[in-house]
């Protein structure tokens, strides 16, 4: 089978970009650091010189006290004035090194469980917004069992986002989440929505109408939102230092503002993207779902035309607003790295134009997979745009990051676990790939 | 410390979501395990009627998991929505091990649950056989990660705390802290039970519409048995987690006993067990109380006299509510020997034989029948008033004796607090309600007896157009 092929490729691919994240931090095991794999240091007492191998030996034989990235540079910055800015760098470069290795792989295993699932789900989305526009149930019920074995475990993916947020990002996660209140709690309320239509869809008989319209009218507000917060969050956040007593002590960060601050003329735009691109991996989706003489794949053929040149319209637009509102972004684009940019953005060009060349010629198992191609190659162009930070001019993927983060922790996360869920993703899509026809899926009515 | 308005509806807020989600899990994990001891038999021993117990519990299973699934994803970001300094200062202990929740479990079962739910007729026997087996301990590794993270605020243990925060100092002494080396195995227990009840009451159900008879009859049989072993494992776990709350959460075990004073007035110590009370308004001593001289030692102690600390060594803002504690916590323990009651008058009818098959819908049996079926209801209102007395009486304390609520939650506007509690408290009853609805339909209708029993090495990638026949069965009312 050729689309077995193609998600098995698209699959490998991924764990190996995940391995190479992971790399790395192996690679780490060999360099000095304390034994908690924390940047550390013994009570207040000043560290040695680097080179002597006080700084990290003296520490490892006391009871040692993890500090944060701000309090560790504080604290160097602080000691001995006879330290050269040079010393202080190194001494600080070492401390921090795999503080900094670790974060980044835990953030760039957040990019990627969000890529993955805004991949599987946004397909998902998609396929509800376009069952609106079907009056008559049985089709809308078609699309639904069409991705009856799969929706859950695609959906998973944003709470295995969710997860690595607060335990690897906890500085977000306790702030930004705050600022993002009213539309999550949207996006909650209409992926419960959505989650239960589908369950009851298949055991109603008087209310299947009812359970229908849920499921489309919560797959548009999560698409919507999904969309709108990621603007939102580009758009960074206020936050307030507060001093607080638990916990040892100090000054946290939080949000105080309202909970329409995350409104702005540009969340709401990127929310109307986040609707089109699903539209659009909607109708990949359901052109490759159907077969082939089904009257869902026939109309999908306008759909995916028609929400392709939005999508390519609004992707300019979308850029075009990103330039003018975010001096960083145009900034890093326009620098030295200007012809890398160029070459991503020749490869997405590429990638879009394989797209439209795979629907012309009917191969909807192709289409997904550039589909797949070109969602993830943006999202990490945008991505690089935005580092170091993760929350644009509020948290940098190192501040940010849990402190203590151990290399333990990650190895069995990320090493050891996300490349089985990735094969038994693969075998569970594998199981349900056939194409299935709206009429035989409801013949027994 | 004040305790505002907007603190109280941030506790109450999350009380909801988790209140109505707690209905769904533990009948997950129960169930699956015993859905895959069903499937198992029948792999061993090709009767059908293993086959169509399997299937009929399986249709009853997906519907409580998609209701699960679909209240549970809200639980997690909620900590971040309403608790965000809480999620902060304990994100690198307690966010990582909801994290691994979700890595090792939460994915884990979704990927199987869409094969063992869609995946008969389409993959081998045994394939679908492991894929139960990996639902099953899926759900519960999930259970274990999200006890285990609770019980670390009920006793945290194993962390540095710095600048604010909680770091990771020891994952061992974090993940099995005092609490949850019973917390783990009560919750997993009360699952099980949960469940084997559920299983026998809509066994029991059908007895007393003496349908299918020969499917349930054995089911019900099977159950009785590791109902009365599991019920009164479960008084003996329960009164471990007692003791250790005894020991790690003086505070909130008085609250749960509505022990106000330690010592009488004559200087011996109170051991005085407070069967039903009022507690007056700063909760220094009860308004009226019954109580019986002894018991509190005991109960806490295994002793005859002991001096169990009361509300009074505590300061006023430190004491937990008392009546909602001292009554949810009566409430389930009286439901837990209720069980147990019920298990034993079930074992009693087995030994005397009263329960064959050609017996079992007997006039003489229809009040066992009746209470079996009564007492489903019961284990869900023991979780209930488990987790409420749990989380009532820890307060005012988010981490046990080292962060307040207050300190905790997110400076939500108490407005924006009470819409988020209208907007989840109309979605989660209607989820409450429909899985309800469907759960009886399900029930009433009874398991398919007609379809095609899948043999060995007749997958057919062919027929896969349609919908597998558990929605087939369904739709075609």
């Amino acid at each position: 089978m050729q689309f077995s092929r193609m998600i098995k490729t698209l699959l490998v691919a991924l764990s190996l970009m995940l391995s190479l994240a992971v790399a790395p931090a192996f690679a780490q095991q060999d360099a000095p650091a304390g034994h908690e794999g924390v940047p550390s240091v013994k009570g207040t007492q000043a560290p040695a010189l680097p080179g002597s191998g006080g700084f990290w030996s003296a520490q490892s034989q006391t009871e040692s006290v993890p500090l944060s990235f701000h309090q560790l540079r504080d604290k160097v910055q602080a000691t001995d004035p006879e330290l050269s800015a040079g010393q202080k760098h190194e001494l600080l470069r070492n401390a921090l090194y795999e503080h900094n290795i670790l974060a980044l792989a835990w953030g760039v295993a957040l990019a990627l469980s969000v890529t993955i699932y805004l991949i599987l789900d946004g397909a998902d989305l998609g396929a509800g917004i376009i069952s609106l526009f079907y009056g008559d149930d049985q089709t809308r019920g078609a699309i639904m069992a069409s991705m009856a074995g799969t929706w859950d475990a695609n959906e998973t993916w944003l709470v295995v986002a969710g997860g690595i947020l607060f335990g690897g990002f906890p500085f977000i996660y306790g702030s930004v989440f705050h600022y993002l209140m009213l539309p999550l709690m949207v996006m909650l309320l209409g992926i419960m929505l959505r989650a239960v239509s589908l369950e009851f869809h298949h055991h109603a008989a008087r209310s299947q109408r009812f359970w229908g319209l849920g499921f489309a009218a919560g797959s548009l507000v999560v698409a919507f939102i999904i969309g709108a917060a990621g603007g939102a969050v580009l758009d960074g956040v206020q936050l307030t230092p507060r001093d607080v007593t638990y916990a040892g002590g100090g000054t946290v960060l939080e949000f105080t503002g309202g909970v329409f601050d995350f409104i702005s003329p540009f969340s709401i735009w990127t929310g109307i993207v986040g609707v089109i691109t699903s539209v659009f991996a909607g109708a990949l989706y359901l052109r490759a779902r159907f077969v082939h003489d089904s009257p869902v794949r026939t109309d999908m053929k306008d759909w995916v035309n028609g929400s392709f040149i939005a999508l390519v319209i609004a992707s300019l637009i979308t850029l075009a607003w990103i330039w003018l509102r975010f001096p960083w972004a145009a900034e890093k684009w326009t620098g030295p790295w200007i012809w890398g940019w160029g070459v991503i953005a020749a490869w997405i060009l590429f990638t879009l134009w394989n797209i439209w060349d795979s629907t012309q010629r009917e191969k909807d198992v192709a289409a997904m997979v550039w589909y797949a191609v070109m969602t993830g190659s943006s999202l990490g162009a945008m991505a690089l745009t935005v580092y170091p930070w993760l929350v644009p001019g509020t948290w940098t993927v190192y501040d940010a990051a849990d402190p203590s983060l151990s290399l333990v922790g990650f190895t069995v996360a990320m090493g050891g676990f996300i490349p089985v869920i990735l094969i038994y993703n693969w075998y569970q899509i594998w199981v349900f790939r056939d194409r299935l026809s709206a009429l035989g899926a409801y013949d027994h009515h | 410390m004040e305790t505002t308005f907007a603190d109280f509806m941030a506790r109450i807020d999350f009380a909801l979501i988790t209140s109505l989600h707690i209905i769904y899990p533990p009948l997950t994990i129960g169930l699956s395990l015993l859905i895959f001891f069903s499937e198992w038999r029948w792999l061993r021993t090709d009767q059908e009627k293993w086959y169509r117990l399997t299937r009929f519990f399986e249709k009853l299973f997906i519907i409580n998991f998609g209701a699960g699934v679909a209240t549970g994803v809200t639980m997690e970001m909620a900590f971040g929505i309403l608790f965000g300094p809480f999620s902060t200062a304990a994100g690198p202990v307690f966010g990582h091990m909801l994290g691994f929740e979700t890595i090792t479990a939460f994915m884990y079962e979704a990927g199987f649950v869409g094969l063992m739910i869609f995946g008969w007729h389409k993959i081998g026997r045994r394939m679908h056989l492991f894929a139960t087996f990996n639902v099953a301990l899926a759900s519960l590794l999930s259970a274990f990660w999200i006890v285990a993270a609770n019980s670390w605020m009920q006793s945290p243990a194993g962390v540095k705390m710095v600048g604010g925060q909680f770091l990771v100092g020891n994952w061992l002494e974090i993940i099995f802290n005092p609490d949850s080396m019973t917390a783990i195995p009560h919750m997993i227990v009360a699952c099980l039970e949960l469940s084997l009840f559920f299983v026998a009451a809509v066994s029991a159900w059908q007895l007393l519409k003496q349908r299918n008879v020969a499917v349930f009859a054995p089911a019900l049989r099977l159950v009785l048995p590791v109902m009365l072993i599991v019920a009164a494992g479960q008084i003996w776990i329960g009164d471990s987690l007692g003791r250790t709350v005894a020991h790690e959460q003086p505070a909130a075990l008085a609250a749960m006993e509505g022990h106000f004073k330690t010592d009488n007035p004559d200087g011996s110590p109170n051991t005085k067990w407070n069967v039903v009370m009022w507690p007056n308004a700063d909760k220094s001593d009860t308004v009226w109380a019954f109580g019986i001289p002894h018991v509190l030692s005991v109960l806490e102690d295994h002793k005859w006299v002991s001096r169990v600390p009361g509300l009074d060594q505590f300061k006023p803002e430190n004491r937990p509510p008392v009546v909602v504690p001292f009554y949810s916590f009566r409430v389930m323990v009286a439901i837990g020997f209720a069980l147990f009651g019920v298990s034993a008058w079930g074992l009693w009818l087995l030994l005397r034989g009263r329960l064959a098959n050609r017996k079992i819908s007997d006039f003489e049996n229809r009040w066992f029948l009746r209470a079996v079926l009564a007492s489903a209801f019961l284990p869900y209102l023991a979780i209930w008033t488990g987790w409420w007395t749990r989380e009532v009486a820890r307060q005012p304390w988010v981490v046990y004796g080292l962060m307040t609520v207050h300190d905790g939650r997110s400076q939500l506007s108490a407005a924006a607090e009470v819409v988020w509690f209208i907007g989840f408290a109309i979605f989660s009853f209607g989820v409450l309600f429909a899985t309800a609805y469907f759960l009886f339909k399900v029930i009433a209708k009874g398991p398919d007896m007609e379809t095609k029993i899948p043999r060995e090495r007749d997958e057919d990638h062919q027929s896969l157009g349609t919908l597998p026949p558990i929605e087939t069965a369904a739709d075609a009312q």
